[in-house]
């Protein structure tokens, strides 16, 4: 009896408790999605040089209640990438949240001066998913935002499905919010970023951007970005063109042309980085290229392996040469998008390894490429 | 120990051990732990986490020593059978002001993480107030019902683990870990020590094994929770330093929610939000063996009712909450609980062996004489 009578008590504690539970639940911050503003992309600019502002803000979000894929553009100057909202609020009658962003675009001249103070508060704000992409736009961020793309999808799904396309299968390494950071807090690796165009009524994926820490030094062209992205792991490509030298296949076939391209799909590499010497520093990179040969720009005879193997052959020395251009070209710019000095970092035992030392080290580096191209197959015909 | 005890409803079975281990060790310190191990041993941190677990497993046999000594009294009898009732009762106050910064530390602190990513809006006050009508509840039913929360709390937390595949997938081991044992003896143990803070309350066999049917098997129970706890952390660990940079895991205070981030999925953007809320279950659950020890320690010094101890524990500790009130006030209590915890886990049970012993000594001798 005793213990019934408690039990009885503690039930009838049950409904005070809900009832408190009812209560609080108006404490909160109420979020109705159909009075807020859902962003989904933000664009950095400096601000004009005559304004005391610093920073021009352009955010795209939805249009509150409607349900086309319509985002509209607003803009507004302050000092901080945050302080910016108290302006933007007067500009919108939805309440901007931020939790739905997709991509950060920094004009060009703001991302020459360096970026980390912007990105440092998506990582702080508890809000922002680490999986934003990250981009520099050229001229001004406000003007890509304002853009209107051929295939009139709003601009924020746009940019988004256009970079995650080409990060997946195209030249484009990662460049989301923990993969820039990763690479801007780590002392052997510099972030990269992809550079957009507005070219007519047309966004495209121009160039990467090369960043030495978080300021844009110089940019790679298509055929250097597909070297570097290659150097940095297994990856998958959906095409890529290889020019090929004419002389040496020249007892293969007949040439109707100076030039001899051929075009790989479904491209696989895999790459190996190795310290085969700890005072240069000299690295051996190992890169196995594997893809479906799809296209010939002359009329080659396929039939023999002996004529393949030689495509093969040719083509590994032309990727050589590239991959050996571009390491020049980084070498002369100090900048190390790979990760080589990380790779040195993690098989040399080295007291205090810092960013400067790096770089000084990676000056005087070399590089041994060893490059392997197979042809899975050649197609239907042969 | 006779047979009414053993067969009494209100015992558990030894299992249970297991359970409470989990929930003690496994709470706010989860979320956080990285940055301060990372800070001492750098890339080496996940072998200061494996050196502290040693630690952890050898002082607990020690602790599994010291109650078999005693026939799986608590520790609050033990003081009293060791130190007399005036001293022993001041050892247990001490031990119960232990477990009440402890229980502050970790209700302030996952508030801390509601305001940050969830509440921001809503004052320490009323979560604490939310989270003491709920322990009040759950208390009134007594450990076996604690157990059993905990128990099903776990369950319902646990699959949580198998998402840290995402970032696993991510992860450049080969790049962050080697080379080993860069760090120095010294670092590596600064870092174990780091981690002590985190690895404690497993000392919480000292206050339930009283508790349990056949009290001498808790034994491989405890030791086998431990190993698990163990091994939650260097895995957590591993992936945490093949997933971010060096100076990024510095700059993350919540390492591990921070983990999630990447976690989308078509129906759920944003999965650390879940795992904040699932989290509240291990926090009630850890809260509910904080403040059952606390009360059975009040109810055995002062022989009090627990009902009213757990009242005026409650006040003192809303108090406590509402009185922290910025994140910098959070963090010098969280440090100073953090060396709390290393004394009173660590370092306090292999005094209390080394007493024991010492003091049965003396008794055995002067008996003989």
């Amino acid at each position: 009896m005793h213990i019934n009578n408690r039990e009885k008590k503690r039930v009838y504690f049950v409904p005070y408790i809900l009832l408190i539970f009812l209560v609080v639940t108006g404490c909160a911050e109420a979020k109705i999605i159909d009075k807020l503003g859902i962003l989904v992309a933000v664009g950095y600019d400096l601000a004009d040089e005559d304004s005391n502002d610093r920073i021009r803000t352009t955010v795209l979000s939805y249009k509150p209640g409607a349900t086309s894929t319509n985002t509209v553009p607003t803009s507004a100057s302050n000092n901080t990438s945050k302080g910016v909202r108290e302006k933007l609020s007067l500009r919108t009658s939805a309440k901007l949240v931020i939790g739905q962003m997709r991509v950060a675009a920094y004009g060009e001249p703001l991302a020459r001066g360096g970026i980390i103070t912007l990105t440092d508060t998506f990582q702080r704000d508890s809000e922002i998913g680490t999986s934003v992409y990250l981009v520099v736009a050229k001229d001004s961020a406000e003007q890509l935002l304002n853009a209107k793309n051929r295939q009139r999808a709003g601009t924020g799904d746009y940019l988004y499905d256009l970079l995650k396309k080409n990060i997946e299968s195209g030249i484009v390494p990662s460049p989301t919010l923990h993969h820039f950071l990763n690479a801007y807090y780590r002392s052997g690796k510099d972030p990269i970023l992809p550079y957009l165009e507005v070219q007519g009524d047309e966004i495209l994926i121009s160039k990467l951007a090369l960043m030495k820490d978080d300021r844009m030094i110089g940019s790679l062209n298509l055929t250097e970005s597909f070297s570097v992205k290659a150097m940095m792991g297994s990856n998958h490509f959906l095409t890529h063109e290889i020019e090929l030298n004419t002389e040496r296949l020249r007892k293969y076939y007949e040439p109707t042309f100076d030039k001899l391209y051929v075009t790989l799909s479904h491209v696989m590499t895999k790459t190996r980085i190795k310290v085969i010497d700890k005072n240069t520093p000299e690295f051996q990179v190992q890169i196995r290229l594997k893809g479906e040969m799809e296209e010939v720009s002359d009329l080659i005879n396929l039939e023999e392996a002996e004529v393949i193997h030689a495509l093969e052959r040719e083509a590994e020395k032309t990727l050589k040469s590239e991959f050996e251009d571009v390491m020049r070209k980084l070498q002369k710019k100090q900048v190390d998008p790979v990760g080589f000095g990380s790779h040195y970092r993690s098989s040399v035992r080295v007291q205090d390894f810092t960013a400067e030392k790096w770089r000084e080290m990676f000056k005087e580096a070399r590089f041994v490429f060893d490059v392997k191209v197979t042809f899975v197959n050649v197609g239907i015909t042969s | 120990m006779n047979n009414k005890e053993v067969d009494s409803p209100t015992l558990l079975h030894p299992m249970f051990t297991m359970v409470f281990m989990f929930v003690t060790q496994i709470s706010i310190g989860m979320l956080a732990f990285q940055k301060y191990v990372y800070r001492e041993s750098e890339h080496d941190a996940w072998i200061s986490v494996i050196v502290a677990g040693l630690c952890a497993h050898a002082v607990l046999f020690l602790i599994l020593k010291t109650l078999k000594r005693y026939q799986y009294q608590d520790l609050f009898q033990i003081h009293v059978r060791i130190f007399g009732k005036w001293f022993g009762g001041a050892c247990s106050l001490i031990i119960i002001c232990y477990w009440f910064s402890v229980s502050v530390y970790i209700l302030r602190n996952y508030i801390e993480v509601l305001h940050i990513w969830i509440f921001a809006e809503v004052p320490a006050g009323v979560f604490t107030a939310l989270f003491f009508m709920l322990i009040m509840y759950a208390l009134s039913g007594g450990l076996r019902v604690i157990g059993i929360v905990s128990l099903v709390n776990l369950m319902l937390v646990g699959w949580m683990a198998a998402l840290l595949y995402l970032p696993i997938r991510q992860a450049e081991w080969k790049l962050q870990l080697l080379p080993i044992m860069e760090a120095g003896m010294g670092d590596i143990m600064m870092g174990s020590l780091a981690m002590g803070a985190t690895l404690g309350g497993f000392e919480v066999v000292y206050y339930v094994s009283h508790r349990m049917k056949q009290p001498h098997r808790i034994s491989t129970y405890a030791q086998l929770g431990l190993l698990f706890v163990n091994l939650l952390y260097v895995i957590v660990m591993l992936v945490s330093i093949g997933y971010y940079s060096e100076d990024q895991i510095l700059n993350n205070s919540w390492g591990t929610l921070s983990l999630f981030k990447i976690v989308q999925f078509a129906f759920l953007e944003r999965l650390e939000f879940v795992l904040i809320m699932l989290w509240l279950l291990i926090i009630v659950a850890n809260l509910l063996v904080n403040y059952w020890i606390m009360t059975q320690g009040l109810h055995r010094v002062f022989n009090v009712k627990r009902k009213y101890a757990c009242i005026v524990i409650m006040v003192m500790a809303l108090i406590c909450n509402m009185l922290l009130k910025t994140g910098d006030q959070l963090a010098v209590v969280s440090v100073l609980v953090g060396k709390l915890a290393v004394l009173f886990s660590f370092a306090y049970p292999i005094f209390i062996f080394i007493v024991a012993y010492i003091v049965d000594y003396v008794r055995t001798k002067g008996k003989e004489a």
